[in-house]
Formats: structure tokens, C-alpha cells, sequence
């Protein structure tokens, strides 16, 4: 596997910026900056080139002339300089006087003062227009999002094909100048024969300044006048939806710009827009789907082919809507007003308030959601699911008994209508009920989170560093670390996500336990790659702490088979020699053996779901109990979400029984039969199996520190667990654990993992620790009316198992970051079990 | 090599166009109001003269006092009696103005320099060209 290019040639430019801003001012030569090999135009679109701007291609000029003959000159004293550049060096710039500037021509009887001026040119021309002695590095940032617009309204002017730079003859240049006074003066300049051409047509475009000359109704543009769907509208029917937009004037046929406002915002279109016969009508069918926001610039700056039939571009609009739920989720969709619950049947429990209440607008994104019921609920068992919005987890999810109240502490979404579900368990498992198994209705509610307030002023950020760098073969975990220029907002708060393609088991994903280091602005980012294999991965969402947005960063990288870089490996082997680390785990490991007993709670929460943000939480709990080596008990029903399903060893004979609704059966294997019987309870690093050298080698542990949970001194141990497909069926999985273990018992009482599929919290409580248990404890339930044979639901199909019939009970807590009980047996033909993980 | 370039701008303007993304994924709420209807209609020919009450309506509830009635060019607007204000809808800002015959005024609802016209949450509304035209007595 060879390496090869991994990252954007930008960011390693971008990387200097701080180099640059600390030096002192200096000349700058930018034909040596934007190198070029190019002597010749090229003006074929498929050349076209794309470029960049970045804060590091801001610059000071003191004095700016560009004359032509006679008939142009422009001229500035100091001004602000932003270059756009391509690989081939520079192929536009943006210049913004200090104060004076002047544009003489003979478009204008008198002199008219410059607001800004707009160059194309080729990239060998760079110093000629800027000679060196007359650029100064440190320009001003504060200008960056003004150019940027600039840039967006002027770029489709000429010598582009889309926003892609072709590039003109050296001779050629074009001079776009804005006048004070509000007009467009745009020169197709050619140095040669030193002419320069207006072209009058564009001093109608952008023609949103004030100031512009008297209008009549026949030259002012034209705007939009209705639109159908309204702007605002809510509840759109979905499907293949016309939508209208009718103008204030008679437009040219078979010209429009309907554009995006962000990727697959306008809906699927169905064949070419069209006119209507009043010619102001123009037409556009389109797909729309069910629960989802539109947005349609129809004419932008840089698009302007909506115009009248004198040809003046139509005043850009913005048309934004919303769809529905679809028509089966419609008629359960609560009003704005009206939260929907299922009928209240004899006892159910409803919901009597939720917090933020129905219908909330501008709620704070931090926020305890509160789910209060009408009488006492399981404390354990929740699920809420989000189908807009989204969240990600602020603490741990409690339930107030004196309140019939559930509350989890979330950050929500930004500027986003959040439509949640309280679910009940016909939509899966997790459904509130209560402590006797009567489960509530699902309850339907929503609000409106505040969106992200961008203070004036504001300077998008830019990544000046990316780590690992460019060059290096990716391992399959991969720590990405990601610099910017400025005070970021953290992972919590702005959302940061890789962008995924295809279904959520495939490759890249991300691992939500994003980092940030605010001091240097800098987040690390875990990233699940592709073994032996090239990808791209866009990462977006990073705002800046002013809620300016990055662009997204996009990385190509090649990775190799390697599950961990030599600088994981070589923390791993570090931390693998900590005294502190090795002194835990050989009292985990001490303490663990003293355990003779025991029964144990379990806490299970899940939050995952959604791109940027998390938009499920399911809760379950789940009881073990274990006594000596041979003896072990797990009710696992609330997870599996049946009436009953709880297998265990009773030191004779291994057995599962399930209450589902196929009825209840029991299935059982003499235990002496049942060679492959796994469990693991209250033991997160196998410390009952393995050696301690060989615990803290196996799970790659690293020792913490301690720490405060929940009012007791805990030891907090972390790993990054990678695992990789041992056949062809098995998949990729890449985990970051971290246990919380109470400094006194040496038992875990939290662990986290965060891998590809989302965060998982388990929650352990401990009762009646070395006190002797009954065998009853760890038998099956009693019961009457099991033919299990007869009902055909016996797992084991004889009393002795076959010659090639290997059985096997798994019981697992959680502890080690999977859940697990399954009882079946395994052949060369396949396996047969029933169970849980 | 112009004759080229400029025939390229033309040929992509004349389809339809999608700009690249320009933005992430939004919602209603968070979205620029935009005026969806007016009060003359912009574009309207026969407007009575004398005193009239220019309607502005946007497709969000905006904040109260705050607006930017410019000029389209100089001379353009009205003289106006009183001062603007929202209705109770908080949707429709509502300016009264003395029309003479057989004028055309103009108005920037807000432009790229003056964002007066925002919703309750600050967003700021998407300019708008207000043009009409009033008949004779």
C-alpha cells in the first residue's frame, strides 16, 4: 500500500496563516505567492479550473492604477486586496479602497468614485497589476465575507465556467467596477491593442442599491409578486407538487434560475420548468418529500436568467416552505396547539406535559426535556425519537418519582423545529409504561430551537492545520486533528459531523466523541476508514464562536490495514507500563475474586440515530445475578422488549425462558452438555479469565486519573477498541471505551462507549454483594402449560446433542461496552440461538 | 477568445441553473422573511392618487419598529403622513403616503446596505423592489 496525496492543497497553505500574521509588514511579491506555469490562455470550459480564497490571501495595497490608453483608468490609494488562486496560480482579485478611488471612462461624463473593483486576468499578469513594492501581508479579515459576496455576484461576469476559472489570453483582463453612485461598470479590457469595451448590459444587474437612476415600470426589474406554495407555508402537501411563481412584469420565455439554498433544497424535479400563458407565470413541477423544509433562490447574484423581455434580471427571492408528515403520520400528527395521544385505554398512562411545551418557538438549544405522566412509571425504561431535529446528550436521563417525571438534559439542534415522539413499545422497544407493564400511547409534540445568532462583524473560520499530515497512510482508527484560526464553538454546541454516504454500517463514519481543545482551537475528530483503501470524507458543521460557519473540509486519504497509527501504539504500549494502571487492575482483579455473589442492575441508554446530531434515545435495565463460577442469571425482558425473556445457569442445567407473543417456552440443555458457556458480570476487563499483564494488553487500557461521580472517588480507565473483520460477513467496528470504577468496591459503575453506531451509557448498581443466593434464584420461573417440544419452539432438538452440535450459553452486563444472552448451539451448517447480541 | 467567453456566460444562462451549496440545511424558522404580498401590487399602473396606505406583508412575524423604507432612485418615495407601523398580525407594515397623479414611485424594502425589515428572531428580510404607478385623477 503505497502512500500517497491525502489532504487539500489549501489547508497546508492555510496553514501558514499564522506564520504570516506574526511577522512583521512586508512586501509581498505575488507572482512568487501564485506561481504559475501557464503562458497561454484557456478558454475550453472543460479546463476550467477551480480556486480558493482564504484569510491567507488577504493583502494591503497602498496605491492601485490600472490604465488603458485613454479611454479606462482606475485608480486607488490604499486598499484592501483579496486574491483568488488556483493551482496554476491567480486568477482573480477583489479590491476595496481605503477611501478614495476613482473610475474615469466614457460611460461617465465625470470622474465616479469606486465602492470596489472586480479583476479577472492570467495568473502570469498577477505582479503586473500588483507590483511588489506596492503589497503588504496582513490583510484585513474582517473584509473576508465582503469579498466572498463580491466574489459570488461578479465571478459568472466572464471567463468562467460555473464557478470554475478558465483562463484568458495574457492580453485579456476584466475590469468590473461598482461606483459609489451605484453603477456596474464592467470593460473587457485588451492590453495589446489597449482598448476596453463596456458593456452595458451589466449595469442592470445587482440592481438592489438604492441610488440607481429614476426607473420606470417598464425598466425596473422585475419582482415576484405571489408565489404557490406562499412563502412560510407549513404543511405542504407532498408528492409531485407544482409550484407557481408569477412575476410583476411579462418575462422571457424559457429562462429561469431556480437555485438551490443548500444541497437537495429544491426538491426533485419533474421535467423543465415552463410559462404560463400570462407570461409572468412560470411553472416547476417537482418530487417533494413528507416532513422536510424546501428553500428556492429563484435568481441569485451570480444567477439571474429569471428577467423580464427587456431582458432586466427579476429581483432574487427567496421562497422557502415546509412539507407535512406523510398522510399515515399526518393523521396522527398532533396541531400546533393539540398534542396527540393515542386513546387512553383503562389505566394507561398519559402524558400530562412535556417541557419545552408544544408549539415553543425560540427555545434555548441547552434544555432538560421533561415527559410527565399521569401516574408512576418504570423509572428504567424510556424512548423518544426525533423525525426533525435532533440532539446530542447533556447528562444522564433521570425520572422524578414525586413527579411521574422523566427528564434528560440535551443540546439540541440550532434554529431547528425539533418533532418528537414519546414512544410507546408498539414502536420498538424503550416505550414508556409502567412498573406493571402497561405502556402509554406514543405522544407527539414540537418546538422551535433557537438558530445560532452571528455577531456583527463576524469572520468565517478557517482550518489552518490538519493532522495527521498529508502523505501518511491513514490507520483504519484515524484521530483527526483539525485547527482553526479562531475561537470555535464546541462539539456540544455547533455540531460537527462527517457526511455520511450510504447506510449507517458503511465506511467512513465518525465516532461521536468529538474533542476540543479551545485554547488552540482545535478538535479532534475520530474517524472509522475503509481498510486498504482510498476515500474522501467531508466534514462539516464547525461554527465559529461568533456562529460564523466553516466551509466543509473535505480530505482525500488513502488508508492502509494498520487498526491504529505508531502514535496510538505507542501511547498503548506507555500506558500499559503505568504503575497507577497496573495497580488498579490487580486490585480489580483481587477484588473480583472475592466476589463470590452477587445481583446487579444494569442502567442501559442509547442515543443514536441522525447525521450531526443523535435523533433516538432508548432506555431499558436489566438484572443479573451470579454466585461461585457455576451459577449466573440475566433478565434481559425490558430490552428485548417481551413480557419475559431470562436465560441463566442454575449449575445443572443452562436455560431460556420467553414470554412473547407466540406464547411462553422454556428451553434447557443439562449444563454438563453446554461446553462453550461464556459470562461475564461485574468483571470489565475478564479479569476472572485472564492475567493482569494480559487484561491491560487485551483491551489496550490507559489509565486516567481519578475523578468525582455521582459523590464517590472513581478510577477512570479509557480504550480505543478497534476490531476488524475476521470473514467475509463481518464488518469494521471501532469503539472509544471508557470506564468510571469506584475506587472503593474496584467495581465499574459506569461505562461509555462511543462507536460508528452511536453513544451507549451503562449504569451499574450492586445489591446483596458475597450474601448467599437460593439455587431458586437461578432457575427459571415457574410455570405450567410448557410443551415446548410440541410447540415446536424447542432451540435443542434432542436431549444429547448431535456429534457435531457445539452448545453455548453467553452472559454478558454490559461491563466490558456489549450486552449480551443468548442461548443455542452452533454446527458446521450454521448457528442456532436465540438471544440478545 | 472574448467572443468565446461571453458566448459560454450566455449559454449557461439560458438553462436552468442550480447554484452550488451555499448553505446547510435550514428550516422555516430560521430562514429570511420574504414579502409575499403588497399593497399596490408592485408593477400596478393604476394606482389611485392621493392618500393611501402602502401594505407590506412577509411570510414571517417581524419585529416591531424596525424597517427600512429607501428610495429607488431619488424622488422616488412619497411624502408620507405618519409613521410606518406593524399591524396586529405583526406581518404587515403599513405606511401612510400622499400619491400624486401619474407618478411612479418606487421603494427598496430593504437593500444591501440597510436591513431595517427583520423577523422577531433578527433575521433580516430578503430586499425587495416596490414599484408602482398611479393613474390619472
Amino acid at each position: 500500500m503505497k502512500a500517497k496525496i491525502k489532504f487539500a492543497i489549501s489547508l497546508s497553505i492555510a496553514a501558514m496563516l499564522p506564520a504570516i500574521l506574526t511577522q512583521p509588514v512586508i512586501a509581498v511579491d505575488l507572482l512568487e505567492r501564485y506561481p504559475t506555469q501557464l503562458t497561454a490562455g484557456d478558454a475550453e470550459p472543460d479546463h476550467a479550473r477551480p480556486w480558493k480564497f482564504t484569510p491567507d490571501d488577504l493583502y494591503r495595497v497602498s496605491h492601485f492604477v490600472v490604465k488603458v490608453g485613454d479611454t479606462l483608468k482606475v485608480e486607488t490609494g490604499a486598499a484592501d486586496l483579496g486574491v483568488g488562486h488556483c493551482d496554476n496560480g491567480a486568477v482573480w482579485a477583489v479590491l476595496i479602497p481605503h477611501e478614495s478611488g476613482t473610475l474615469t471612462s466614457p460611460v461617465a461624463k465625470q470622474d465616479e468614485a469606486v465602492a470596489h473593483v472586480w479583476l479577472r486576468f492570467h495568473p502570469g499578469q498577477v505582479d503586473r497589476l500588483f507590483p511588489t513594492d506596492t503589497v503588504l501581508a496582513g490583510g484585513n479579515t474582517n473584509l473576508m465575507i465582503q469579498m466572498q459576496a463580491i466574489v459570488n455576484a461578479k465571478f459568472r461576469s466572464s471567463w468562467h465556467a460555473g464557478m470554475n476559472a478558465m483562463i484568458p489570453e495574457p492580453k485579456d483582463m476584466t475590469v468590473y467596477v461598482d461606483t459609489k453612485g451605484g453603477s456596474h461598470r464592467f470593460f473587457m479590457v485588451d492590453t495589446q491593442a489597449k482598448t476596453a469595451e463596456y458593456v452595458a448590459a451589466f449595469d442592470s444587474r445587482s440592481s438592489q442599491n438604492p441610488g440607481t437612476g429614476p426607473l420606470s415600470l417598464e425598466t425596473a426589474p422585475p419582482v415576484v409578486v405571489k408565489t404557490v406554495p406562499e412563502a412560510g407555508a407549513r404543511d405542504v402537501s407532498s408528492g409531485i407538487v407544482e409550484i407557481k411563481v408569477t412575476f410583476s412584469k411579462e418575462m422571457t420565455d424559457k429562462s429561469w434560475s431556480w437555485c438551490q439554498a443548500w444541497e437537495g433544497s429544491t426538491g426533485e424535479s419533474v421535467g423543465d420548468p415552463r410559462y404560463e400563458s400570462d407570461h409572468k407565470t412560470c411553472v416547476w413541477k417537482v418530487k417533494l418529500e413528507p416532513g422536510k423544509t424546501y428553500a428556492c433562490w429563484l435568481n441569485t447574484d451570480g444567477f439571474q436568467n429569471f428577467k423580464d423581455q427587456q431582458g432586466h434580471p427579476a429581483v432574487p427571492y427567496l421562497l422557502t416552505f415546509c412539507t407535512g408528515a406523510a398522510e399515515k403520520e399526518k393523521s396522527e400528527k398532533p396541531s400546533a396547539s393539540v398534542p396527540q395521544t393515542e386513546p387512553a385505554g383503562p389505566n394507561r398512562p398519559n402524558v400530562v406535559s412535556v417541557s419545552p411545551a408544544d408549539g415553543a418557538t425560540n427555545v434555548d438549544p441547552r434544555q432538560e426535556l421533561r415527559i410527565r405522566f399521569d401516574q408512576s412509571m418504570n423509572p428504567n425504561v424510556m424512548g423518544i425519537n426525533w423525525s426533525s431535529g435532533g440532539f446530542v446528550p447533556d447528562g444522564q436521563p433521570r425520572y422524578e418519582p414525586a413527579r411521574n417525571e422523566f427528564v434528560i438534559p440535551v443540546r439540541l439542534v440550532p434554529g431547528q423545529t425539533n418533532e418528537l415522539m414519546a414512544q410507546s413499545s408498539s414502536t420498538g422497544s424503550g416505550g414508556f409504561r409502567t412498573t406493571n407493564l402497561t405502556y402509554a400511547g406514543d405522544y407527539r409534540w414540537h418546538f422551535t430551537t433557537k438558530p445560532v445568532v452571528v455577531k456583527p462583524g463576524a469572520v468565517k473560520p478557517n482550518v489552518i492545520r490538519i493532522s495527521p499530515a498529508s502523505g501518511e497512510t491513514l490507520p483504519v482508527l484515524t484521530l483527526l486533528e483539525i485547527t482553526f484560526d479562531q475561537p470555535m464553538m464546541p462539539p456540544d454546541q455547533g455540531f460537527p459531523y462527517l457526511r455520511k454516504t450510504g447506510s449507517s454500517f458503511d465506511l467512513p463514519a465518525q465516532i461521536p466523541a468529538f474533542d476540543f481543545d479551545p485554547s488552540s482551537h482545535q478538535f479532534t475528530v475520530p474517524v472509522v476508514l475503509p481498510p486498504d483503501n482510498d476515500t474522501r470524507l467531508t466534514l462539516d458543521g464547525f461554527y465559529s464562536a461568533d456562529g460564523v460557519a466553516s466551509d466543509p473540509i473535505v480530505i482525500r486519504c488513502q488508508i492502509g490495514t494498520n487498526s491504529y497509527s505508531s502514535g496510538q501504539r505507542n501511547l498503548i504500549a506507555t500506558a500499559a507500563k503505568d504503575p497507577r494502571l497496573e495497580q488498579l487492575v490487580s486490585s480489580m482483579k483481587a477484588a473480583r475474586a472475592r466476589l463470590n455473589s452477587g445481583t446487579e442492575t444494569v442502567q442501559w441508554t442509547r442515543f443514536f440515530g441522525g447525521k450531526e446530531s443523535f435523533k433516538w434515545i432508548m432506555a431499558n435495565s436489566a438484572t443479573f445475578k451470579w454466585q461461585g463460577t457455576n451459577q449466573i442469571y440475566a433478565d434481559i425482558s425490558e430490552i428485548m422488549n417481551l413480557k419475559a425473556f431470562i436465560l441463566g445457569n442454575d449449575g445443572k442445567t443452562c436455560w431460556l425462558y420467553a414470554d412473547d407473543p407466540n406464547g411462553h417456552r422454556l428451553d434447557s440443555s443439562p449444563a454438563a452438555l453446554v461446553p462453550d458457556i461464556y459470562t461475564s458480570v461485574a468483571d470489565p476487563f475478564t479479569l476472572t479469565k485472564f492475567t493482569v499483564a494480559e487484561a491491560i494488553a487485551k483491551g489496550r487500557l490507559v489509565y486516567q486519573g481519578q475523578t468525582q461521580f455521582e459523590g464517590r472517588a472513581c478510577h477512570r480507565v479509557q480504550s480505543w477498541m478497534v476490531r476488524q473483520p475476521q470473514n467475509e460477513n463481518d464488518r469494521v467496528f471501532a469503539a472509544k471505551l471508557e470506564w468510571w470504577i469506584d475506587a472503593e468496591t474496584l467495581l465499574p459503575v459506569q461505562v461509555i462507549e462511543n462507536s460508528q453506531y452511536g453513544s451507549e451509557t451503562f449504569r451499574f448498581h450492586y445489591e446483596q454483594l458475597n450474601q448467599p443466593l437460593p439455587d431458586a434464584a437461578f432457575q427459571p420461573p415457574a410455570m405450567t402449560g410448557i410443551n415446548a417440544r410440541k410447540d415446536g419452539f424447542k432451540l435443542f432438538k434432542q436431549e444429547t446433542p448431535l456429534p457435531d452440535e457445539k452448545r453455548f450459553l453467553t452472559i454478558k452486563d454490559g461491563s466490558n461496552g456489549e450486552m449480551s444472552g443468548r442461548l443455542g448451539w452452533s454446527s458446521p451448517g450454521g448457528t442456532t440461538s436465540s438471544g440478545l447480541n | 477568445m472574448k467572443t468565446k467567453t461571453l458566448l459560454t456566460t450566455l449559454i449557461i444562462g439560458a438553462i436552468c441553473q442550480f447554484a452550488p451549496q451555499i448553505g446547510r440545511a435550514q428550516d422555516v424558522d430560521s430562514m429570511a422573511p420574504v414579502v409575499v404580498k403588497t399593497v399596490p401590487e408592485a408593477g400596478n399602473k393604476e394606482v389611485a392618487p392621493g392618500e393611501v396606505e402602502i401594505k407590506v406583508t412577509f411570510s414571517k412575524d417581524m419585529m416591531d419598529q424596525s424597517w427600512t423604507w429607501s428610495t429607488a432612485w431619488k424622488d422616488s418615495d412619497a411624502p408620507s403622513i405618519g409613521k410606518p407601523h406593524y399591524d396586529t398580525t405583526h406581518r404587515t407594515c403599513i405606511l401612510k403616503v400622499k400619491l400624486e397623479p401619474n407618478k411612479t414611485y418606487g421603494y427598496w424594502l430593504n437593500s444591501q446596505n440597510f436591513h431595517g425589515f427583520k423577523d422577531a428572531q433578527g433575521h433580516s428580510a430578503v430586499p425587495y423592489l416596490l414599484v408602482f404607478q398611479t393613474k390619472s385623477n
